[in-house]
Formats: structure tokens, sequence, C-alpha cells
């Protein structure tokens, strides 16, 4: 996997770095040292770059799909789904994708209400019916609006991420734009 | 505010999101290592390091729920164990188990917290109405953001509203749609506090009891943490839950609780059911205008007298059009089981909430 190998690389733990020490050089690592234990601790930095590269896109996504906190733990137990299956999972071309489908099914049983509670939030910051008035378009729609049009995301970005074809990603984006500036009174436009 | 609608939608994400660091992934998942057992290049070895985590692991969580609930306490036949065949074998809570949850409970949440509450309404199987409330409470202020659902009933279109109750430091705000548009208001009237009516989440956990007769049924992750959720085997042990004060939608059929290694309640979910007699009209009567406005009637007793729709119903039924539809329409009266279920969500236990009065706030005058 990509980020995974380039971490390898250039943290030095690679196999190709690891395993030839230089002549004339002694090597700094203990010579009995467990493999179990030393792919355990590779392993480990691998997953910890991947989290650092795919939760922030992941957790956005969930978030809009199902609100902050069912969002939050759709993507803990993606992740965890992730760490549990790293050695099969890692070589997965679209893993953020892969994830992001076990986080929707992780998170179907829950049938409930989308919530957007922000809790310390001053009153200046957004227009208190924002929430609500996400809340209100479809799971689909406030993917397309909030990772589209909040975060700058291209369609295809958001695309790869939730395996929607990007024509239907466009379409759920206008569609949602309009229903949310509906909802909350914005007739100009803006 | 920032003017733009994609600042704002930004803004909002931002400040809701938490992320999930990969120790805390790491640290809440079942399985301690990301090999599956018996595929390794040291088979025999990595299996017998597999079958020792994951014994480590359980042993750990049986640990952590039974020293939760009861400190001091074997392990030995209390703890959620397993059987045999690896599956969970339930085991009932002892009374000082249940009273260390609740002790635990309402310590944490003595000064400050946060509460999701999600509802759901279902009449006769059609879902009737969905609420959700983000309730924050910080000493004497509080927060409740709610949002109302209805769907589409009976040719009535669907609608759905929101509001902010909130209250700081003695004085009552909210925030919602008059006929002047959005916005906030701060209402001075006598009793305009106790009039915001603001649910206190943290009432249910007060009713808990042992004769509830608690069984485990396993471990998720809400929040980021790993829980037990522990079931009620006799709902019908909770005498006070089921008084119409602390519960008012009909007898309470289910509840479950998710408690964390502190034995602190994370999440209850309660379900209630009641038997409502319904009315319902003969086909092709025609009265769908008449219909409409009933059921307009109803919707503004839901609001004004925050009634469940199956109690609004009834109310409505005495009215003038109410009384004028049975008496012409009106023909066929059945029973249909109204469930309404409700789950309460505990985030930013104990933590500081940050409750302010809104910048600008239109004062009025015993409106409530």
């Amino acid at each position: 996997m990509r980020v995974a190998s380039g971490l390898r690389t250039a943290n030095g733990a690679g196999p190709a770095t690891r395993g030839s020490t230089p002549a004339g050089q002694v090597s700094n690592e203990r010579p009995n040292a467990d493999p179990a234990e030393r792919d355990k601790a590779s392993a480990r930095t691998e997953f910890e770059a991947f989290v650092a590269a795919t939760e922030p896109r992941l957790n956005r996504a969930l978030a809009a799909a199902y609100g902050f906190e069912d969002g939050r733990d759709a993507t803990a137990e993606a992740l965890a789904y992730a760490w549990e299956h790293w050695a099969r999972l890692q070589h997965i071309t679209n893993l953020p994708g892969y994830l992001f489908r076990v986080g929707q099914s992780r998170s179907r049983r829950r049938r409930q209400p989308v919530v957007f509670a922000v809790p310390d939030a001053p009153d200046y910051a957004f227009e208190p019916g924002l929430p609500g008035a996400l809340a209100g378009l479809t799971e689909r729609q406030r993917l397309a609006v909030v990772l589209v049009h909040g975060y700058g995301y291209t369609l295809r970005e958001v695309a790869e991420l939730t395996g929607i074809r990007q024509t239907t990603v466009q379409n759920h984006l206008s569609r949602g734009l309009q229903r949310l500036r509906e909802r909350m009174g914005v007739t100009d436009g803006s | 505010m920032a003017a733009d609608l994609k600042d704002q939608i930004h803004i909002l994400m931002e400040r809701g999101i938490r992320p999930v660091p990969a120790a805390e992934v790491v640290s809440q998942s079942a399985r301690t290592s990301p090999f599956p057992e018996g595929k390794s290049r040291w088979p025999g070895l990595r299996s017998r390091r597999g079958a020792t985590f994951a014994t480590a692991a359980v042993a750990a969580a049986c640990a952590a729920a039974v020293v939760a609930a009861q400190p001091g306490a074997s392990t030995g036949n209390t703890g959620a164990g397993r059987g045999r065949a690896g599956r969970q074998v339930p085991a009932v809570l002892t009374a000082a188990m249940l009273q260390q949850v609740t002790a635990a409970s309402r310590l944490a949440l003595a000064q400050s917290g946060r509460a999701i509450v999600v509802s759901r309404e279902v009449l006769g199987g059609t879902l009737q109405q969905t609420g959700t409330d983000d309730i924050s409470f910080d000493g004497r202020n509080w927060n409740d953001s709610f949002t109302m659902t209805t769907p589409a009933i009976a040719g009535a279109p669907a609608s759905s509203e929101s509001a902010i109750n909130r209250v700081v430091d003695g004085s009552a705000y909210d925030y919602f749609v008059a006929a002047d548009g959005l916005a906030w208001y701060h209402e001075v009237g006598p009793d305009a506090v106790s009039k915001l009516a603001i649910p206190d989440p943290r009432a249910l956990l007060r009713e808990l009891a042992p004769a509830a007769r608690f069984a485990r049924e396993g471990t998720s992750v809400i929040g980021g943490v790993r829980v037990t959720r522990l079931t009620a085997t006799n709902v019908t042990g909770l005498p006070t839950l089921n008084s119409p004060d602390i519960w008012p939608a009909g007898a309470i059929s289910a509840l479950t609780i998710w408690v964390d290694g502190n034995g602190v309640v994370r999440q209850v979910t309660v379900t209630g059911k009641q038997d409502v007699r319904v009315g319902m009209l003969a086909p092709g009567a025609g009265v769908r205008r008449e219909l409409a406005q009933f059921l307009a009637g109803v919707r503004d007793l839901e609001k004004r007298e925050h009634l469940a729709p199956a109690q609004a119903i009834e109310r409505e039924k005495f009215s003038v059009i109410g009384r004028d539809l049975r008496q012409r329409h009106l023909e066929v009266v059945k029973t249909e089981a109204d469930v309404t279920t409700m789950t309460i969500r505990f985030t930013g236990i104990g933590q500081p909430q940050i409750i302010r009065a809104p910048a600008h706030a239109i004062r009025v005058y015993g409106r409530g």
C-alpha cells in the first residue's frame, strides 16, 4: 500500500534498510530480537501512518453521513476492523473507500436520526439552524454538500471515497445545496 | 457569523468532529495483534501467542466490568464469562453492582455533561415522529437544541421543526421560527425558566432498580469507549420508572444500558408500548380537507402541550373539527400499538459545558 510503504522507506524501517548492514558498521538491532515482535511493531507503525493519513477523510465522510457521534463511532469501528485485519487489508488499492463501506455497514443497524450537535459553539460562528437543516438532507446529499462544498473535495475524491459515481455526486450536491438553502431561507443563491 | 454557507458548514463540521487517534483504535480493538491467528510464518508460535492475547483481553474485559460494578468482589462467578463454545454467557447484576453503577453515574453527571436524546414513535407500524434533543448542562445553566420531524401522514405534508431552549444564570432564552423569522428571544415572564421544560436526561438513571434484573449482553464501543451492554430482563420491576411523570409513553417494554469501565452509564435505550384507540375513516368519505385540519390541530397540540402524537390525537378528537369528523365519518375505531423508543447518549461527562447567553435576544414577556 502506498502510504505504508512510503513510510517504511522514510523511516528506514523497511526490509532493505533494516536487513542490510553496510560493511564495517555495527547493526543497532539486537541479534536475538523476536521476529514476531518486530513484525508487530512494524505493522503498528504502518497502521499509525495509515490512520494519520486516512482518518480525517474517513471521519469527515462518516460524520457527514451519520452525525458527529455516530460518525465517530463508525470511524472507530472501521479503523478497528482495519487494525484487526491489517495483514490482509493493507494491500487493498482503495482502502479508505473500503473502510467507508465498513463504517457504513457497522452504522446501518442503528437507524437513528442524524445529529449535528456542537457543544460550545458561539452563536455567531454559524447559523443556529444549520445543523438541523443539514440533518434534514438525505445521507448522500449531506455527503456531497459537506465534502465538496464544506471541505473543497473534488467530485472524483468523493466518488472514490464513497463509491458513488461522480455524476451522481454532482446531482446530490446541487439538489442538496438547493434544499439546504430553502430550509435556511437563503434566497440569493450565495 | 461566517457569511458564506460553505464556510459555515466547514466551521460546523470542524467544531463537531472529534478525531480518532490510532492509539485509541488499537487499544479499543478486541484483538491486540493485527495478524490473523495461524496465518503467520510461525504458525505454532503465533497461534499460541494469539490465544494468549485473546485470553488476556477477555480476562481484562471481565475484570474491568466486575471491578466497575463491584469493587473487591471475586470475578469467578459474577463476571461475564465465556462458555465452552466461546459464546458470551449473560450474568445478572446483583443489587450491589447496580447500586455501584447508579452511584458512579450520579456522581459523574452531578455537575456537568451532555446528552443526545433520540426518540422515535411508531403507531400501528407507521412512523409518526422522530425527535432529537442535544442537551448540555453545567450547574444551573442548560441548553436544549431540539428538532422534531414528522413524516407525511394521511395526506398531510412532512414537517420538521427546530428550536433551542437555553437557561443561563436563571434567565430563559429560546431560538425558533417566529412570524418575523428566526431569532433569539429572552423570556422574562413568570416561571419563564420552568416553562421552557428542558428535560433532565439523568432522571431515568435515578430510577434504575435491581428488581429489573440487568443481564450482561456483550460489549461494544460508544463514543470511543468500550462499554458493557446490560439489558433489563424484568422491566415490570421498575414501578417508578413506569410512572407517567418519568416516562409518559406507555408501559416500558425494554430497557438497555451501556456502562463503561468506570461504571458510568454511557447510553440508555428505553422502549415504551401502549395501546391506542385510533379512529379510521371510511374509504371514499371525501373528508380530506377536514382531515388535514384535524391533523394540523393534532400537531399544534403536540407542540403546545408537549404531547406524544397518540395523546394529541385522543385530545383533538374532542375539538370541533374532531367531533364533526367523528359524527360524520369516523366509522371504524381500532386499537393499535404505539411504540416509542428513546436513546439517551451521555457525552462530555463531568466536563465543563460552555453555555452562554445569546449576544442579541428580543425581550418578550410572558409568552412561555
